[in-house]
């Protein structure tokens, strides 16, 4: 069944249908069986259409696909899209109705060619394969228009997506064009709508959201990618700054709650959304009153993002449906079997609070000076408590918390605020934009240093750290240099607070072991997945390592897990994603007593396995605008003693009406046979 | 890839288009450009005032390098490019998307509202659209006969959006929207429900084709029959150009002209309201009471005499003084004017009035007072350059829609922050930044309270203050007189609300102040009006104006009598008092 019997995906033709020697090989990144079970049969959408089985029958297929983009996604909002796919829906329609003609077949490369002119990709892109079925499977639909029995072919069941390279890429699936084109025709409440459906904190993702779908913008292909993030900003902006009420009404409940174990994106998404359905939720979260959303709370400074903007994020989920009980660490003032026994359903949100050791001599032993970690210091800076900082203090790492510590440390007084990294300035793993901030505001940076030893005087008050140069090495096997201590080079960074931040690990300790919940050796939640397996037979895996479509239950029947305790530490929005979904399981396991994907759910698994975005594609289009960027506030004033104004400014409507009019709405809609 | 701030930029481009050069601003369309040059690019759905669409792609153009055609209505310029906007390949692709625009299009052109001003009919009538070899199903659409005054056709509708655009950008009212997908595609209210909205009739105005017609002008003669005659709309103070379409002797429909000042944009008055002309009960002939005392129709001479010889003897008998002259608010300034001068000059008497008197007029006495003259400190359309606006005591679109009109391009387009101030919620709501909902009649104390947290906030632009005004002082000790508890008080308006409205009222430095009919006619303001009609009242105000709303002991400190904001050139006297 693995085997390619016809692809024109990629532009490239690999025909083995009527090979007498060895099929040409290729391989796609899909699995051979849409959720495991059912067989992959076909596949076709903006790129081409791909055959593993030789009894699809290709017209009904094509037809069905264009009946699906004219009926259900195109917009109608240009001429050649809205009627040329009508004119191709009617044509295959009539094909398969013995009612077409050969020389219509001549219409489909007519109007393929004159769609190239829509207004976006989706009709345009749909005619790619529809044009490729017609070329390559012509004598098929020959034999709808000319014989009496049709071709030779066994019916198939289709499912249907629709994407875009950015909303693949966005781990929540924001429909990102939709909000887009919304911004521009100045209907910034609706846009916000929009990006509520698959993001209920649009203020915090409109600030401090790393933006994948940038790096998947088409518009990249032409100069820069559109300034999703901040368009995103700017529609959450809007509500607030016209004290707008938030429009969604919850259904009626419902009758069943759920726990959720921590208020941080995760376990605020997933009560969002589950409160929307008609699901009460408590949430049970250890912080304090006042420091709802987790590590956007503790862990993002409120220089990127301010606290009563999180807030108003924060009260908008709760009156939706859920409750937050501040002050109650599951596990200590409530256990988690007590959870399971009085609640429907739990999941668990936890997220990732625990620093990770630096590995370096000293850093166990208690000195003053030697802080538990970059998270920590976060937290205790925000919470106002002392924080252990002295006047020069070095952070080590290179991630955006290790960034937000040397900026924080600038805020709350140091007299010197010093970065360790080992590897160099390019390298590192925090946003460019980040660094760059921290660099504006007179942070020393030391690249390429790794500390070893942490020094202290006679009262074991840190003093500096030792550490020493590193080069990159040679090569390994899997190609990537690593860096390497250059020997004799040590030296000491005078220092009197060292802050590691290094990474986190979620904390699983209330978890217990006689559950049944199975924890991976990285410290993260054994959630239940689909047996999608490529044609070598391997598991499919997504980016972090996990397997790719999880229904997010756990082995342990009515608690689910998500967030940065399931996926291991990343973003706010995967773990918006991943807990929107895992709420949708939540319900179907409420109500139909089964925890599972949804075709659309795998549907999406599948997309981003593939690949929307391709980097290569030549984007033809006049690079007559540029990409927008927000102001921000200037100079080390910025970083003053205990000033926490946020310091990027967003844009104003008129600038985001220009910059979302750069949006190329790079939609296209992919279907498979099964 | 940056992530803050836009480098410096060039601030013009120079391009070529079909072998001439022409250099305009950065921002600027192909479409513009090319308008430069003279050069006429065909469009169905590009409209000046609204944002771009690029839905019919018929204004496609060849762009040197860019391997597709670019759509030039809604395409920026860019330095150094080459623009081709006629070959034979742009030719082909325009006749092809029109006949794709025509699939199905019903062909009951002969009885269409739009026939003569079709736009759809013009272009393929110039790009020689004469045959069409795409076919689809076809599926009729209902037509929207319920509507109130308005008519929808979705089968005509070639969906350009623009009457969904001039609806939401320039109306504010977002009643139509683009609805459902594919080729059923239509126009329709979200809800599916009979229209429901202001019915100004701009969508009307903007539909290119016969889709949304106005109702009361169905089947009432072809266009290109009636004499056009141009005139103002006196149904309110916007004072919009409108055109009247006369045939036999009756006003059938009025447009008006995206080129004008109001660029096209009416209210329900002004396009519909045309139906008082032909009302039945209108008196269009004089009439004269015969000796039983009846009515009875007369000539004009025989009219006038009649007026003119019972004056005479009114005038001889009691004087001048016995003659009292009444004008109507809704004639213009030039009639007004010949009214009075008819009264004083040939009557002899300055027994005039108007019902404008108690409408305007005494928020003119007051604010010339004030300000040293009684009208609007700019034309209207600085409105939509302003940085800021604030709006007390209004609900613009019901009092003056043309303002409101404007306030939605300020606050939409142009990033103006928007204060509305208001006992009751109004019809620009939606854009306002601030919404200050004062106790009804608090007007006064409202604005106290701002100019109090204009002041409190350090916002007072005082280069502005010194260079044109003088009392500032007076005015800063008066508003000191008043503490933010009374206001608070009076209008039901916290401190915070009123600083957070005066910080939005200062941004950017350009704020226009509108202000209505709750202002001009509060209690307050009657009184003083009041007070200024009796002998010698303006001297006697002048420093000592009371206000009922005013604790005991505070009248000398009334904000508004202040004396602040006094501008030089005063002239001797009101120009109506």
């Amino acid at each position: 069944m693995a085997q390619v019997v016809f692809s024109t995906w990629g532009r490239n033709v690999v025909d083995n249908r009527n090979v007498s020697g060895e099929p040409q090989e290729v391989s796609f990144k899909l699995p051979v069986a849409f959720d495991g079970e059912k067989p992959l049969r076909a596949f076709m959408g903006w790129d081409g259409i791909i055959l593993f089985d030789k009894y699809v029958d290709v017209p009904a297929m094509t037809a069905e696909y264009m009946k699906r983009v004219q009926t259900l996604y195109c917009c109608g909002r240009c001429t050649p899209g809205k009627k040329g796919t009508k004119v191709l829906m009617d044509l295959f329609q009539n094909v398969l109705a013995r009612k077409a003609t050969e020389a219509d077949l001549d219409t489909v490369g007519d109007l393929a060619e004159l769609l190239k002119n829509c207004k976006c990709t989706l009709c345009q892109s749909a005619t790619v394969p529809v044009f490729d079925a017609v070329t390559h499977y012509r004598a098929d639909f020959l034999a709808y228009i000319n014989e009496a029995c049709g071709p030779n072919t066994e019916k198939a069941a289709y499912i249907h997506k629709i994407t875009a390279p950015c909303m693949d890429k966005c781990p929540a699936h924001i429909d990102i064009p939709k909000y887009i084109e919304e911004i521009k025709n100045y209907q910034y409440s609706e846009a916000l709508a929009t990006i509520r459906e698959n993001m209920p904190m649009p203020s915090v993702c409109g600030r401090v959201c790393p933006h994948p779908c940038e790096t998947a913008c088409r518009r990249k292909n032409v100069d820069d990618a559109i300034n999703i993030m901040v368009l995103k900003r700017t529609a959450s902006d809007y509500e607030r700054q016209h004290n707008i009420t938030p429009p969604m009404q919850p259904k009626p409940a419902k009758g069943k709650k759920v726990a959720i174990v921590g208020a941080g994106p995760a376990g605020l998404a997933c009560a969002y959304y589950l409160g929307l359905e008609g699901y009460k939720s408590t949430i049970f979260e250890a912080l304090p009153e006042g420091y709802g959303g987790g590590m956007i709370a503790v862990g993002i400074p409120a220089y990127r993002m301010p606290r009563p903007i999180l807030q108003r994020d924060v009260d908008i989920i709760e009156s939706v449906g859920s409750e937050i009980r501040y002050n109650t660490r599951v596990g200590k003032d409530i256990t988690l079997p007590e959870l399971k026994q009085q609640y429907d359903a739990v999941f668990l949100a936890p997220g990732a609070h625990r620093s990770k050791p630096m590995g370096v001599e000293g850093e166990d032993k208690g000195y003053k000076g030697f802080l538990s970690g970059g998270i920590d210091f976060l937290r205790e800076a925000y919470l106002g408590r002392p924080t252990g900082m002295g006047k020069k203090v070095c952070v080590v790492g290179g991630g955006n918390t290790a960034i937000d510590c040397v900026r924080v440390a600038l805020r709350e007084g140091a007299e010197e605020s010093i970065l360790l990294y080992r590897r160099s300035r390019k390298e590192m793993p925090a946003d460019v934009w980040e660094v760059d901030g921290a660099d504006e505001e007179g942070v020393r940076f030391e690249f390429q240093v790794l500390p070893t030893k942490i020094i202290v005087d006679a009262n074991e008050q840190v003093t500096g750290v030792e550490c020493v140069r590193m080069a990159m090495g040679e090569p390994d096997a899997s190609g990537r240099r690593r860096p390497e201590p250059v020997p004799g080079s040590e030296f000491i960074v005078e220092c009197d607070t060292v802050i590691p931040a290094i990474g986190q690990d979620p904390d699983l300790s209330f978890i217990p072991p006689d559950m049944g919940i199975d924890i991976t050796k990285w410290n993260t939640v054994v959630t239940k997945y689909l047996p999608l397996k490529d044609a070598a037979g391997k598991d499919l895996k997504d980016g972090m390592g996990n397997m790719l479509s999880r229904s997010l239950i756990t082995d342990c029947d009515g608690v689910f897990a998500g967030g940065d305790a399931e996926i291991g530490p990343l973003t706010v929005v995967a773990c918006i994603g991943n807990a929107h979904r895992a709420a949708l399981v939540i319900q179907r396991w409420l109500e139909e007593g089964k925890a599972y994907l949804s075709d659309q759910d795998i549907f999406d698994d599948l997309l981003t396995y593939l690949g929307v975005y391709d980097k290569n594609e030549q984007v033809p289009w006049l690079d007559s605008c540029d990409r927008a960027n927000q102001n921000e506030i200037h100079g080390r004033e910025r970083a003053a003693k205990g000033n926490y104004r946020e310091v990027e400014l967003g844009f104003s409507d008129s600038t985001a009406q220009i910059e979302a009019d750069r949006c190329l709405r790079c939609y296209r809609m992919a279907m498979v046979a099964v | 890839m940056a992530h803050t701030e836009p480098s410096d930029k060039k601030t013009t481009a120079t391009l070529t288009i079909d072998g001439n050069q022409v250099t305009v601003p950065v921002g600027a369309t192909i479409l513009e450009a090319a308008a430069e040059l003279g050069i006429k690019i065909p469009t169905l759905c590009w409209l000046k005032k609204v944002s771009t669409t690029g839905a019919c792609r018929i204004c496609v153009v060849k762009v040197e390098g860019v391997e597709r055609f670019m759509t030039a209505c809604n395409t920026p310029v860019k330095d150094g490019i080459s623009v081709t906007t006629s070959s034979p390949e742009l030719e082909i692709a325009r006749k092809k998307t029109l006949e794709l625009m025509l699939v199905n299009h019903p062909l009951d052109c002969p009885i269409c509202d739009a026939a003569g001003e079709c736009d759809l009919q013009d272009t393929c009538y110039s790009l020689q659209v004469d045959k069409n070899k795409y076919t689809a199903e076809l599926e009729r659409l209902p037509i929207r006969y319920d509507w109130k005054l308005l008519e929808s056709d979705p089968n005509r509708c070639i969906l350009c959006e623009k009457c969904v655009k001039v609806c939401r950008e320039v109306v504010g009212r977002e009643a139509i929207e683009i609805v459902d997908r594919g080729d059923r595609t239509i126009i329709d209210t979200i809800s599916g429900e009979p229209l429901d909205c202001d019915f100004c009739g701009n969508c009307i105005n903007a539909c290119p084709t016969g889709t949304l017609i106005s109702k009361p002008f169905k089947f009432r003669g072809r266009p290109w029959t009636f004499e056009v005659t141009r005139g103002i709309c006196s149904f309110c103070a916007s004072g919009c150009e409108i055109e009247y379409h006369v045939g036999n002797g009756r006003v059938e429909r009025v447009t008006s002209s995206d080129d004008g000042y109001n660029k096209g944009n009416l209210c329900v008055n002004g396009r519909f309201g045309y139906a008082a002309f032909n009302s039945s009960g209108r008196l269009t002939a004089p009439l004269v009471k015969d000796a039983s005392g009846n009515q009875q129709k007369a000539g004009w001479d025989q009219a006038l005499a009649a007026v003119a010889g019972k004056l005479r003897e009114i005038v001889k008998a009691g004087g001048g003084a016995a003659v009292a002259g009444i004008g109507s608010p809704r004639v213009t300034n030039e009639e007004s004017y010949l009214f009075q001068k008819f009264l004083r000059g040939a009557v002899g008497t300055n027994n005039i009035d108007s019902e404008a008197r108690l409408g305007f007029f005494p928020a003119q006495v007051v604010q010339y007072r004030m300000l040293g003259y009684s009208g609007g400190t700019y034309p209207m359309d600085a409105i939509e350059k302003a940085t800021a606006v604030v709006v007390i005591g209004s609900d613009l679109k019901a009092e003056s829609p043309g303002f409101a009109y404007r306030v939605i391009q300020a606050a939409t387009k142009n990033d103006a922050r928007l204060v509305v101030a208001s006992s009751r919620a109004t019809s620009i709501n939606k854009y306002a930044n601030a919404f200050l909902q004062y106790r009804p009649g608090s007007e006064a104390f409202l604005v106290a309270g701002l100019n109090k947290a204009l002041i409190a906030e350090g916002l007072q632009n005082t280069a502005f203050i010194e260079k044109n005004a003088t009392g500032l002082d007076a005015a800063t000790a008066a508003l000191d007189a008043i503490s933010f508890e009374q206001v608070t008080a009076a209008t039901g308006i916290s401190e915070a609300a009123l600083r957070e409205a005066a910080r939005l009222a200062c941004s950017g430095g350009r704020t226009a102040v509108i202000y209505g009919a709750d202002v001009i006619r509060s209690a307050d303001m009657a009184t003083a009006v009041k007070r200024d009609r009796q002998p010698g009242a303006a001297d006697r105000c002048r420093g000592r104006s009371r206000s009922r709303h005013l604790p005991a002991g505070r009248e000398e400190q009334h904000p508004r009598h202040a004396g602040y904001g006094r501008l030089p050139r005063v002239p001797a006297r009101l120009p109506y008092l």
